[in-house]
């Protein structure tokens, strides 16, 4: 499967930056599902805020994915190892 | 009474336990050594009640299972088992709120220290500034399995 993401993601991915907590097939499988609807709706997803951009984090287990919306398609920012 | 009249009373209640019980429980859970205190305090009192519980059953050394309901002491202990109970779950819901906090402002100040913002307005205005990855190929790359759905 393919998915939108920013350069630094892509580079994240390639170090395996956050191999740890969850592997990149189950993160393939969660993001698999997600689209700009569901974003708004998931319950393991909550926007943050205070921010002016519309950014979503997605926690699954000690991973924490940034995601956005460009152009009706949910875009991987960048994901962060939690605790 | 009417159930009009139920509710209203129901609500005064409800309010009135929110207002003094609860928030006293609440303020409690923000000071660690109270905290420990009322562990302390609420565990020696159930063993206390627990152990009464059992003397007052048991007759000629022998336990009498059967006299629990006749036994006032039963029912002291489950009344403190329900308080003891309600105190964990208020610690427990300001535990979680704690740790949701916490965990929101990680991902804030991450979201600053890695500028996603203005990555995120980039990627609004140049869409083309997105890299599609392939997963799949990725973690074939990679001589990662796919998870068993």
């Amino acid at each position: 499967m393919s998915i939108l993401a920013s350069q630094e993601f892509n580079d994240q991915i390639l170090s395996g930056g956050f191999e740890k907590s969850v592997t990149l097939g189950e993160l393939a499988e969660r993001l698999r599902h997600i689209t700009p609807e569901s974003l708004r709706q998931d319950p393991d997803i909550h926007r943050l805020r205070p921010s002016k951009e519309e950014i979503y984090v997605l926690r699954l287990r000690g991973l924490r994915v940034f995601l956005t919306i460009s152009e009706n398609n949910v875009v991987v920012l960048s994901a962060m190892e939690h605790g | 009474m009417n159930n009009r009249t139920h509710g209203s009373v129901y609500q005064v209640v409800s309010h009135a336990l929110e207002y003094t019980v609860i928030r006293w429980i609440k303020r409690l859970a923000e000071i660690p050594v109270a905290r420990l205190l009322a562990s302390l305090i609420t565990t020696l009192t159930a063993g206390v009640l627990a152990s009464a519980f059992v003397v007052d059953i048991t007759v000629d050394g022998k336990i009498h299972w059967a006299e629990t309901s006749s036994s006032r002491t039963f029912y002291l202990l489950v009344a403190f088992v329900v308080v003891w109970l309600a105190l964990q779950l208020v610690f427990l819901d300001h535990d979680r709120d704690v740790v949701k906090f916490a965990d929101d402002e990680h991902c804030l100040a991450y979201a600053r220290k890695m500028q996603l913002e203005a990555v995120a307005a980039d990627l609004k205005s140049n869409p083309s500034h997105a890299v599609t990855i392939d997963l799949t190929a990725m973690m074939k790359q990679l001589k990662i399995k796919a998870p068993k759905k």
